[in-house]
């Protein structure tokens, strides 16, 4: 089988995924990715990225009730599959390995 | 803490979010259109009870609404993007050879369009119902697979009667005009009078090909959807 490599936005959107447990969905995904990288993503770009990612089978999702604060719509809760967590594993093992043995001064982000 | 119970909105914002709602519902995947709204929805509120202006909370529903819209439609309404596409393409041929052949107003005669157009949409609507006529334009649009094919055959039915009627009525009145032509014409203004007097006769005709050129588009998108 293909290795399913992930982009950047994708691995901090699954890594999001599976630091909220049981409360990922669309808000509170966003919220965290603003808390803890200060990345404020469109709905747009997350509701893409979570329907490719659960395309290709590294995510899988469920229906939450409807709740009137949301105008009575249910929420789309997200968990992060097996061959998600491989998937990430495989992009963590790869960066490090190209990592190694490399070491940016502080001056080298401003050349 | 903030407070979690819904604020009153003013009518105006209701509807400008509304039919920001009737936007997504109708680009969105239907796997999506509760997630994505309630997560508008919530933001929205939380947004509010922060304290910031209703016209930047609008401002911002409506860009994330139409960025979804963005992203989603090529997707959800490939069919209907390639239909209007098509359509766009064709008319600015014709224009293109309109006003490559001749002065493009020679092409426009609301007379001309007057007893096809009208003749057309009367018959299709006598032939099936006001709610068909109009159900059918819906079924062309739409990219949902919500339709029976009951609904689709009618809405078929509908294009086929308003295509055939147009080029009939067209054709017709084509006839009609040379009959016109031809009983009052005189010898000694033959020349100068034919060529305007046919041209204007077979505009009608022109109208009624171009009816019936979209409806046969139109149809045949609703039948590739009953194969489906």
């Amino acid at each position: 089988m293909q290795e399913k490599y992930l982009g950047e936005f994708e691995q901090m959107v699954m890594l999001a995924i599976l630091k909220l447990a049981d409360n990922a969905y669309g808000v509170s995904i966003r919220e965290l990715l603003i808390d803890a990288i200060g990345r404020d993503v469109s709905v747009g770009a997350l509701y893409t990225t979570l329907e490719r990612l659960e395309k290709k089978g590294l995510l899988t999702s469920s229906q939450g009730e409807a709740i009137a604060k949301r105008g009575g719509r249910a929420k789309k809760f997200y968990a992060v599959s097996g061959q998600g967590k491989q998937a990430l594993n495989r992009s963590k093992n790869a960066l490090e390995t190209l990592w190694q043995g490399i070491q940016l001064k502080q001056k080298a982000l401003y050349a | 803490m903030h407070n979690s119970a819904p604020l009153k909105q003013p009518e105006d914002e209701a509807l400008s979010k509304a039919l920001a709602n009737k936007l997504l519902a109708w680009s969105l995947p239907e796997s999506l259109v509760d997630a994505v709204i309630g997560d508008l929805e919530e933001t929205y509120l939380l947004k509010q009870q922060q304290g910031q202006a209703s016209i930047v909370l609008q401002y911002w529903y409506w860009q994330q609404a139409l960025n979804l819209a963005y992203r989603f439609m090529p997707t959800t309404q490939r069919g209907l993007i390639m239909f209007i596409l098509s359509l766009v393409v064709f008319l600015s041929m014709m224009v293109f050879g309109m006003a490559m052949g001749a002065d493009v107003y020679a092409f426009i005669d609301v007379p001309s369009a007057m007893l096809v157009f009208p003749p057309a949409i009367f018959f299709a609507i006598a032939a099936t119902s006001w709610q068909d006529f109009l159900f059918a334009f819906g079924c062309v649009v739409s990219e949902k697979g919500e339709f029976c094919e009951e609904e689709l055959i009618q809405s078929r039915r509908v294009f086929s009667v308003l295509g055939n009627t147009a080029i009939w009525c067209g054709g017709i009145t084509t006839l009609i005009g040379w009959v016109a032509m031809a009983s009052n014409i005189r010898a000694e203004e033959f020349s100068s009078v034919i060529g305007p007097a046919f041209a204007v006769s077979i505009l009608t005709f022109y109208y009624g090909a171009i009816v019936k050129l979209i409806c046969y588009v139109a149809e045949q998108r609703i039948a590739s959807k009953m194969l489906n």
